[in-house]
């Protein structure tokens, strides 16, 4: 679970979105308090190639093009799992220096965003005034 | 609302890229009633194949009536009838769940507190909402702007809430070729 606290937003948080969106996998851990990813996080660099590795599905080790791999952190267990608090990210692989463009998938993203912006919510309607 | 359609745009440019095709449907403000919210979460239900990913983003105000439930303010809704004019948190779920492919779940709402109940509980609600989405048996990746206790924020200096700006700034760097900030884990 990502965290915008009043502080603002910090770099980990940008990165893990970033990483997520890009392997396409992960997920908020089951039971209990969300993930918080706090913003004194540690971390360490996975190139996704990795990531896909250690992804058991079949369908996920396809859409990753392990030849052109960004960067992503992930769990050992892999398929459907966020990096979850940094102590439990997996073992060390070591920086990667360099980053090549990302390949597309064969898949389709279909987006649906729904905004409602805090002047038109109509507060007085809401009984917030 | 701002939020929404910058979201939008920057998975948009992903096109080609990370993704072969991007199909974005945006509703802001006076579009987003209770009934073209259903259509769309219909629409995106539908829509998404087993190899595709389906992404749903929320940003406005969600809220607790009754112990249990999270609503999505839609912007028709009205403190006195929630039930009837907000987007329940069944709706979104079930929406979610039948998505065939991969299923993401963006939300940044801030909670509403006076008459329509206590602040800190929609935001539980909402942190119980999540935790159900992504358990093994939905598999919803979720993201959520705040967790049970915290509260989420936008300043107008950054023109979006924290939340939605830190994804933006984020994705907007992925594609770069340099080894740079998208790119890793940093340390503090």
């Amino acid at each position: 679970m990502l965290v915008a606290d009043r502080a603002g937003y910090s770099d980990p948080l940008i990165y893990e979105v970033v990483a997520l969106a890009s392997v396409g996998t992960g997920q908020t851990a089951a039971g209990g308090d969300p993930v918080v990813m706090p913003s004194n996080t540690q971390s360490v660099p996975v190139p996704i190639a990795q990531t896909a590795a250690a992804d058991a599905s079949p369908a996920a080790a396809s859409r990753i093009d392990t030849s052109s791999a960004p960067l992503a952190t992930t769990t050992p267990s892999g398929a459907g799992r966020l990096a979850p608090p940094v102590a439990q990210v997996g073992p060390a692989r070591g920086p990667v220096t360099s980053a090549q463009p990302v390949a597309a998938s064969a898949g389709t993203l279909y987006l649906f965003a729904v905004g409602i912006s805090r002047y038109e919510r109509a507060d007085y309607r809401l009984g917030l005034l | 609302m701002k939020d929404a359609g910058d979201f939008a745009e920057v998975m948009k440019a992903q096109e080609g890229r990370q993704y072969a095709r991007v199909v974005t449907r945006v509703l802001t403000d006076a579009q987003a009633t209770r009934q073209s919210v259903l259509a769309g979460l219909q629409w995106l239900s539908v829509s998404v194949g087993p190899q595709d990913v389906g992404f749903l983003f929320l940003a406005g105000h969600g809220v607790s009536v009754h112990a249990g439930q999270y609503y999505f303010l839609t912007y028709e809704s009205r403190h006195e009838q929630v039930q009837q004019t907000a987007l329940a948190e069944r709706d979104i779920r079930l929406a979610l769940r039948r998505i065939r492919g991969r299923a993401l779940f963006f939300v940044d709402t801030c909670f509403a507190g006076n008459v329509i109940g206590d602040p800190k509980s929609a935001g539980r609600e909402l942190a119980r909402m999540a935790n159900e989405l992504s358990s093994a048996d939905s598999g919803v990746v979720v993201f959520a702007s705040s967790s049970g206790r915290q509260e989420s924020v936008e300043n107008d200096a950054w023109g979006n809430g924290a939340f939605t700006r830190a994804l933006i700034d984020g994705l907007r760097e992925s594609g770069s070729s340099e080894p740079k900030g998208a790119d890793y884990f940093q340390g503090p």
